[in-house]
C-alpha cells in the first residue's frame, strides 16, 4: 500500500514538474518519474520479502528477496543517470549561467575548444 | 552457433569502442565503420540461411538457466530486419562519408553503439533486455542528433530526447506492472499471458511506449520535428533504423504476449487507418523536402502497422515484404534529398527546380524510391502494397482497404509536388549556382577542436565526389525496380518469417529449450 | 560560485584517499554483498567533483588521467573483452564463474566485467565534470589566480 502511495505521489510530482517552463524544471520531473517507476519496480518484486537472496546464508529460508527486480531496478538508475545527464548538459549548452540564473534565455555560449 | 548470434550485439560495440580509441585516427574510424557494417550485413545473411523452413536459433547469455537468462533468438524475421538494417547503415555511412558529415570525433563510435541497439532489440527475447537495447540505440540518437550546432538542432533535440525519455519511463512502468503480475518477463514464458486482464493492461502501456518509437498517431509528433534538424545522413540513418525497431517489437509483442488475440483487430486497424492518413495530410503544407518525407514516414508506419491488424498469413507476408523494401526505399529517399541539400544548400521546394538537367543521376535517384513509395508498378513498392491491399478485401476489412488505396494517391501527389519543385521544369538559380558545393557546409556547425583533437581536413567536393553523392540512392532505385520484377523472391524469404509470427511456437520451443 | 575555501580544500585532502579507498571496497565486495562496479564508479566520482570544487577545473582539464575517452573506451573494451573470453572459454558470451586465484583467494570471475563498469561510470562523471564545469566557469567573473591549481 505505501509503495502505491509513494509511486503515486512521484509521479503526480514528476508529470506536474515535466509541464512546467524552463528544461531544468522538465529534467527533475523525469528524474522524479524514473524514481517512480523504480518504486514500482522494487514492489513488483514484493516489499514485503527482505530475507537474503543467496542460497547458504542465514534469512534464507524466510521470504528471500527477488533479485531479478533488483537488478532491473539498477538498471534503469543507470539509464536514466546517463539521459538525464546529457539532457542537463544540452541545457548548459545553450544557456547563459549567471548567478541564480534564467534557464529559459538562450545564449550563443559555443565553446570552441570543447573539452568533452 | 551462439557466436554467430551475438555478434550483431559485440561486433559493432567493439568496432565502436576501438573507434573511439583510435580517435586521432579518422580513416582508421572510417574503415571500422565500413567492416563492421559489411560483416554485420553478411552475419544477416548466413542467420537468413541458417532459419530456413521456420528453424529457430537461440542462447542463453552468460550459460544460465533457461528463465533466468537472457536469450538471443534469431528466426526468418529478426534475420531479415538485421541484414536490412545493415545495409540501410551502410549505405547512411557511405553518404556521410561522403559528405564529410561524419568529420566529428564521437561520430562513428556513436554510429556503432546505434547499430548495436538496433540488432540487439532484433534478437533479444527478455523484455527487459529490449528496454535496455531500445535505450542503447535511443542514448546514441540523442548525441547524433545535436551533434551538429545550433538552436533549431538544440530545440529539436530537446523535445526528441524528452519524448523519447517519458516513453522509456512508460516502458518501465509497464515492465514493473507485468512483472508484477505475471512474474517474469522472459518472452519465452509469457505466450498468451494477455489473457489475463491485468497482464493485458500492463503489456498495453509497453505497446504504448513501443508505439511512440515507432510513432503511431496520436504519438508521432516528434518525428517531423526532429528529423529535420538532424544531418542529411544522420536522418537517413534514423529513418532506416530507428521506427523499424519499434514496428518490430510491436509485432513480436502482439505475436507473443498477445499470442494474436483477434479482440484487438480493431484497435489496430483503425491505428493503423488515422496513422496512414494524418501522416499524408500533415505533408500537404510542407515546402521543404525533408519535412515532406518526414510526414511520410509516420504515414507508412500506418502500412508497416497493417498486418498486426489483419493477423493472416497474406497479411502479414506483404506486411514482411513492404517492411524490407521499405527501410531501403526510405533512406534512399532521405539521402536523395540530402544530396539536393549538398549540392544546392538548400532543401526548400520554393527555391528549386529543373535538376534534372543538370543532375539527371539525382533526379533518377530520387525518381524510382518515390515511385516505390507510392506504390507505381514495377517497383517493389508496388509489390507490397499490392499483396498489402488485397489481404485487407480479402479479410473484409474493406475499410483500411481502401483508406490505404486512398493514401496510396496522396502520396504519389505528395511525391509529384516533390518532383515538379525540384526536378522538373527550368534550372532555378540555386541549382545552377551549385552553392553547396563550394565549401564544407556541415565543417562550420560541427565543433573545430573534440577532445583537444582538431577535425579532419574539409571535404573538397571535386566532380567525381559530387557524383557519387547520387549512387546510394540510385543504386536503391535501381534495387526496387528490380526486386518488384522479382519479387517472388522476396515473398518467398518473407514467407516463413509471417508464419513464425503467426504461430510462435517454433520461436518459443528455442527460446525454453536450450 | 567556487568559493575559494580552505576548509574544503583541507578536507578533500584528507577525505579523497578514503572515498577512493571505499569505493574499490564496493567494487570488490559487489558480487556477494552490497556494492559492485556502478556504485564504486559513483563514489570515484564523487572524489572528482570533491576535486573540482576543491581545486578548481584547471586541476581537472589539465590532468592526464582524469580524461573522458581514454577512461571510458578502456572501460567499455574490458567489459567486451570479458564478454568475448567467455565466448572463447566457455561457450557463452559473458560467461563467468568463480575464480581461484593462488594464495586461495575465490574471487568472481565477473569481477573484470566490474571493473570496466567502474571505470567507465568514472569516465563519464569525468565527462560531466569536465564539460559542465568548463560550460559554467567560462561565463563567470574571473576567479582569482591559484597559486596550487
Amino acid at each position: 500500500m505505501t509503495a502505491a502511495i509513494i509511486v503515486g505521489l512521484l509521479a503526480a510530482a514528476g508529470t506536474f514538474l515535466i509541464l512546467q517552463r524552463g528544461l531544468v524544471r522538465a529534467v527533475l520531473g523525469f528524474v522524479l518519474l524514473g524514481h517512480a517507476a523504480t518504486t514500482l519496480l522494487m514492489a513488483a518484486g514484493g516489499v514485503s520479502r527482505r530475507g537474503v537472496a543467496i542460497i547458504g546464508q542465514e534469512g534464507v529460508a524466510a521470504q528471500p528477496a527477488d533479485p531479478l527486480p533488483q537488478a532491473f531496478a539498477l538498471t534503469a538508475i543507470v539509464i536514466s543517470f546517463g539521459v538525464t545527464a546529457f539532457l542537463l548538459a544540452l541545457a548548459a549548452r545553450g544557456i547563459v549561467v549567471l548567478r541564480g540564473g534564467d534557464i529559459e534565455r538562450p545564449g550563443g555560449h559555443e565553446p570552441e575548444d570543447d573539452p568533452a | 552457433m551462439s557466436g554467430l548470434l551475438t555478434a550483431p550485439f559485440w561486433l559493432p560495440l567493439l568496432g565502436a569502442v576501438v573507434a573511439l580509441l583510435a580517435r586521432r585516427h579518422y580513416h582508421v574510424q572510417q574503415a571500422i565503420s565500413l567492416l563492421t557494417l559489411s560483416a554485420s550485413v553478411a552475419i544477416g545473411g548466413v542467420l537468413v540461411a541458417e532459419t530456413a523452413d521456420g528453424a529457430v536459433h537461440a542462447t542463453q547469455i552468460g550459460g544460465w538457466p533457461v528463465g533466468i537468462a537472457i536469450p538471443f533468438v534469431a528466426d526468418r524475421f529478426a534475420a531479415l530486419l538485421i541484414t536490412t538494417t545493415a545495409l540501410a547503415a551502410l549505405l547512411a555511412v557511405v553518404f556521410a562519408m561522403l559528405r564529410g558529415e561524419d568529420h566529428h570525433v564521437q561520430f562513428h563510435p556513436l554510429v556503432g553503439v546505434l547499430v548495436t541497439g538496433v540488432f540487439a532489440s532484433f534478437l533479444t527475447a527478455d523484455l527487459f533486455n529490449l528496454f535496455v537495447t531500445f535505450e542503447v540505440m535511443l542514448i546514441a540518437s540523442y548525441v547524433l542528433l545535436t551533434l551538429r550546432a545550433g538552436r533549431a538542432q538544440e530545440r529539436a533535440g530537446a523535445i526528441y530526447i524528452m519524448t523519447n525519455l517519458l516513453a522509456s519511463t512508460a516502458f518501465l512502468l509497464g515492465l514493473a506492472l507485468l512483472y508484477g503480475r505475471v512474474g517474469t518477463v522472459n518472452l519465452g514464458e509469457l505466450h498468451a499471458a494477455a489473457a489475463d486482464p491485468g497482464a493485458a493492461v500492463a503489456a498495453g502501456v509497453i505497446a504504448i511506449a513501443i508505439g511512440v518509437k515507432a510513432s503511431l498517431v496520436p504519438l508521432h509528433g516528434w518525428l517531423p520535428r526532429a528529423y529535420v534538424c538532424a544531418g542529411p545522413a544522420v536522418t537517413a540513418l534514423f529513418s532506416g533504423l530507428l521506427t523499424k525497431v519499434g514496428v518490430y517489437a510491436l509485432f513480436r509483442l502482439y505475436s507473443v504476449v498477445y499470442a494474436g488475440e483477434p479482440r484487438w483487430s480493431l484497435l489496430l486497424l483503425v491505428v493503423a487507418g488515422i496513422t496512414m492518413l494524418v501522416g499524408v495530410l500533415g505533408a500537404v503544407g510542407k515546402g521543404d523536402m525533408r519535412a515532406i518525407l518526414a510526414f511520410h514516414m509516420v504515414s507508412q508506419v500506418g502500412y508497416l502497422v497493417l498486418p498486426l491488424g489483419l493477423w493472416s498469413l497474406a497479411g502479414v507476408t506483404a506486411g514482411i515484404v513492404y517492411l524490407l523494401q521499405y527501410i531501403a526505399v526510405k533512406g534512399a529517399l532521405f539521402l536523395a534529398a540530402g544530396t539536393v541539400e549538398t549540392v544546392t544548400g538548400t532543401g526548400r521546394l520554393a527555391e528549386l527546380g529543373g535538376m534534372l538537367r543538370t543532375r539527371p543521376a539525382v533526379a533518377i535517384g530520387f525518381l524510382l524510391p518515390a515511385l516505390a513509395l507510392a506504390g507505381v508498378p514495377p517497383t517493389s513498392g508496388f509489390v507490397g502494397k499490392f499483396m498489402l491491399i488485397r489481404a485487407s478485401f480479402e479479410g473484409a476489412h474493406y475499410v483500411v482497404g481502401g483508406v490505404a488505396v486512398v493514401v496510396s494517391f496522396f502520396t504519389l501527389m505528395s511525391m509529384m509536388k516533390i518532383w515538379n519543385g525540384v526536378f522538373w521544369g527550368e534550372p532555378s538559380a540555386a541549382v545552377s549556382a551549385e552553392a553547396g558545393t563550394e565549401g564544407d557546409p556541415d565543417r562550420a556547425r560541427l565543433p573545430r577542436v573534440v577532445d583537444g583533437i582538431p577535425q579532419p581536413p574539409p571535404v573538397v567536393f571535386t566532380p567525381p565526389r559530387v557524383r557519387a553523392l547520387a549512387l546510394p540512392s540510385l543504386a536503391v532505385g535501381v534495387a526496387t525496380i528490380l526486386l518488384g520484377l522479382g519479387a517472388q523472391l522476396l515473398v518467398t524469404l518473407a514467407e516463413p518469417a509471417a508464419a513464425g509470427l503467426l504461430d510462435p511456437s517454433a520461436y518459443l520451443e528455442a527460446v525454453r529449450g536450450r | 560560485m567556487m568559493p575559494d575555501s580552505l576548509i574544503l580544500r583541507t578536507g578533500s585532502r584528507a577525505l579523497a584517499p578514503l572515498m577512493l579507498l571505499v569505493s574499490l571496497y564496493l567494487l570488490l565486495r559487489g558480487h556477494d554483498a552490497v556494492g559492485g562496479g556502478f556504485i564504486g564508479g559513483l563514489t570515484a566520482g564523487a572524489v572528482v567533483v570533491l576535486l573540482y570544487f576543491s581545486r578548481g577545473s584547471k586541476r581537472i582539464v589539465g590532468s592526464r588521467v582524469l580524461r573522458f575517452t581514454p577512461l571510458v573506451g578502456t572501460g567499455l573494451l574490458i567489459a567486451l573483452l570479458y564478454g568475448l573470453a567467455g565466448l572463447l572459454l566457455d561457450g557463452a558470451f559473458l560467461a563467468g564463474g568463480k575464480v581461484t586465484l593462488p594464495g586461495g583467494l575465490e574471487v568472481a570471475a565477473s569481477l573484470v566485467f566490474d571493473v570496466g563498469v567502474y571505470l567507465v561510470v568514472v569516465g563519464l562523471v569525468v565527462g560531466i565534470v569536465r564539460h559542465m564545469g568548463y560550460a559554467a566557469e567560462s561565463q563567470e567573473v574571473t576567479l582569482p589566480e591559484r597559486e596550487d591549481a
